[in-house]
């Protein structure tokens, strides 16, 4: 049970976070230090293993990182790292006598991982992610879904495990992706079929609610990895095929988006922008080909579907790197090379401020700015 | 709830000074007295009754259970326990709501966030209460700490006594939403349920059908959410071919721009 200081700073720390999902950040800020000075509750810097002021600690320190990552500085970054690093000495898979147990530490890892992924930290929320996993019975093997599927004491489980699994293929596509503009093909066939095996655990677990807005983010989860390895195949007219075909699904999961009220338009534009992402690929394919024509055609169409997500980003740090690589193309193709270049400028700098200056993906994108002015010269 | 002569507030100003002996013996006190009462009415008095066998106290209804003795005693305690908890969440909710105000949208969510916070952190005595709530033919009655915090946190930001007179309204909403707050933590003990689905969403699905006018408010203050909105049908014209690239991008251009003065002139991409 929480005294009463805690309690109130528990209160208060659930406005913080409704306001920092909403964007609001200086506000969520503002409230934030308010608690964290003791004027608003108190937040306990030191706790017994395993009671309600432990979970609270780790659950606002937790919150913490989410704030210093919205800040956007070399600074706030470096602390936010640091944090989580203290966090997962503390609470984390290998931590040798973690402060948290049971339930309320799965639960808090479960949000822990997401601040990691926030922070670009795709390995060690993927770590933790698995830990949550196995704590959870998950397995590898095919039968697992198969047998989970029956009895209804299961649903709870099954839900559970399927949200995991799904958080687990966004970023091992994610982290492909990255190596990938790396080089590392070999790294990044590898993530794409473990974030497809994972995606497709995901909607074998949800089968039974085909109809639901939950199963539908599965298929969407999936067909991501998908779209990824079939731009990976080597020859062109088969690459073209393969792709086509992951375009055709990829839009039905948008008309589907489309058709259900309860998904957010947000959600529906990241949906259409993935779609997008397979008409630029097939533009490049084209423009490799000589068919200028045919790739100006899909990637103008491409641009009108992936701008808007792209403007949003603007604004929002929590941008997509494949989608704005891709958007990038689709302006170069579509005769934009000076937005080419002003989103792959962004999103250079953005990287660099997360993943460092000599991370691969920042290398790449510089040489890529490099092409595109000296084409443009 | 009376303690040493002060009034004490059910939002928790009061109880914040209070100290835990003295609620605990404000609850044996309560729990006293209900059993006397029970004692009194006996078996046949219950079920004779004016209100016949859906007798409703303020903490729950006196359901008669198989074994043939009410339980009111257990509810009220579990109510009264809630009430004890959940009183500093809301206190540091509110004081939290005063260092920054928001839309209606965000103070819902924030009220449901708070009523899950609190939920976790007491999960057998929140599935307790959802319990002690639902009435034998299963209608679920919101807890009146709940509502009392909706009704303040309406009541704030649309009974501002310049307009008409919306309090039977406000009170209609807090108990429609403390309601469904009331069923929904009755899932936090169950691995995979959400602040999200299990609270949030449905409160704002519900204000959404029976007060809609008091929502759109989000879509002013919120420039990125109202550009989504008019992009994404936009998107899929575009996508699907029913308009032309080059005409939904001059639209999706328009949108920009108007976010971008939301936004106060930044850069396009």
């Amino acid at each position: 049970m929480l005294e009463l200081d805690a309690a109130v700073a528990r209160g208060a720390l659930a406005r913080v976070t409704v306001l920092r999902e909403e964007r609001r950040t200086d506000a969520a800020q503002i409230i934030f230090e308010q608690i964290d000075s003791g004027a608003l509750g108190r937040i306990p810097r030191v706790a017994t293993a395993f009671t309600a002021e432990a979970a609270l600690r780790e659950r606002a320190d937790c919150e913490r990182i989410r704030l210093h990552r919205r800040r956007q500085t070399a600074a706030s970054l470096a602390a936010a790292h640091e944090l989580a690093d203290d966090i997962l000495a503390r609470v984390g898979p290998r931590a040798s006598s973690p402060t948290l147990d049971g339930e309320n530490r799965l639960l808090f890892l479960s949000h822990f991982a997401t601040a990691l992924s926030d922070l670009g930290d795709e390995t060690a929320a993927i770590a933790v992610t698995e830990f949550i996993l196995t704590d959870l019975g998950q397995s590898e093997h095919d039968a697992f879904a198969a047998a989970l599927q029956e009895g209804s004491r299961s649903a709870q489980a099954r839900r559970r495990i399927a949200i995991q699994l799904s958080n687990l293929s966004v970023r091992r596509t994610r982290l492909g992706f990255l190596a990938r503009l790396a080089g590392d093909l070999e790294e990044a066939r590898r993530l794409f079929e473990l974030a497809r095996r994972d995606a497709e655990q995901s909607m074998r677990l949800r089968e039974g609610r085909a109809a639901t807005d939950a199963y539908l983010l599965s298929r969407f989860n999936m067909l991501r990895p998908e779209l990824e390895l079939a731009v990976a195949v080597d020859e062109l007219e088969e690459r073209d095929r393969a792709i086509e075909s992951v375009q055709r699904e990829l839009l039905d999961v948008v008309r589907s988006s489309y058709e259900r009220p309860t998904v957010s338009p947000r959600s529906r534009l990241i949906r259409a922008g993935a779609a997008g992402m397979a008409l630029v690929e097939r533009a490049l394919i084209s423009e490799s080909q000589g068919d200028a024509a045919r790739a100006r055609s899909l990637a103008s169409t491409a641009r009108s579907t992936m701008k808007a997500t792209v403007d949003l980003w603007r604004y929002d740090t929590d941008e997509t790197v494949a989608v704005t690589v891709r958007y990038g193309e689709a302006c170069r193709l579509a005769g934009s090379p000076e937005r080419a270049e002003r989103i792959w400028s962004r999103t250079r700098d953005r990287l660099a401020l997360l993943r460092g200056e000599t991370a691969p993906a920042v290398g790449w994108l510089e040489n890529r700015l490099l092409e595109l002015r000296g084409r443009s010269r | 709830m009376q303690i040493k002569g002060r009034l004490v507030h059910p939002l928790g100003d009061d109880v914040l000074r209070a100290s835990s002996d003295e609620v605990l013996v404000l609850l044996a006190d309560r729990l006293v007295k209900v059993e006397n009462l029970e004692r009194r009415l006996g078996e046949k008095g219950w079920k004779d009754s004016p209100a016949g066998p859906g007798l409703r106290t303020l903490y729950g209804y006196a359901d008669w259970e198989r074994s043939g003795s009410p339980r009111v005693a257990v509810r009220i305690a579990v109510c009264l326990a809630a009430d004890a908890t959940f009183a500093p969440y809301a206190a540091g909710l509110l004081r939290a709501m005063s260092v920054y105000e928001a839309s209606i949208r965000t103070d819902v969510l924030s009220v449901g966030a708070t009523i899950w916070a609190w939920a976790h952190d007491y999960r057998a005595l929140a599935f307790a209460l959802s319990a002690s709530r639902r009435a034998p033919w299963g209608v679920t009655v919101g807890f009146p700490a709940f509502t009392r915090l909706l009704r303040r946190v309406l009541g704030e930001q649309l009974d501002t006594g310049l307009g008409p007179d919306v309090s039977a309204e406000i009170a209609e909403a807090a108990e429609g939403l403390s309601t469904i707050a009331t069923r929904g933590i009755g899932e936090v003990h169950l691995i995979g349920s959400t602040v999200d689905g299990s609270i949030q969403q449905p409160m704002l699905a519900s204000l959404g059908e029976t007060q809609p006018h008091w929502l759109p408010d989000e879509l002013e203050d919120d420039a990125e959410e109202a550009f989504a909105r008019g992009a994404a049908p936009l998107v899929l014209e575009a996508l699907t071919g029913q308009r032309s690239s080059e005409e939904v991008a001059v639209s999706l251009e328009s949108l920009a721009s108007a976010l971008r003065a939301a936004k106060e002139g930044v850069p396009d991409a």
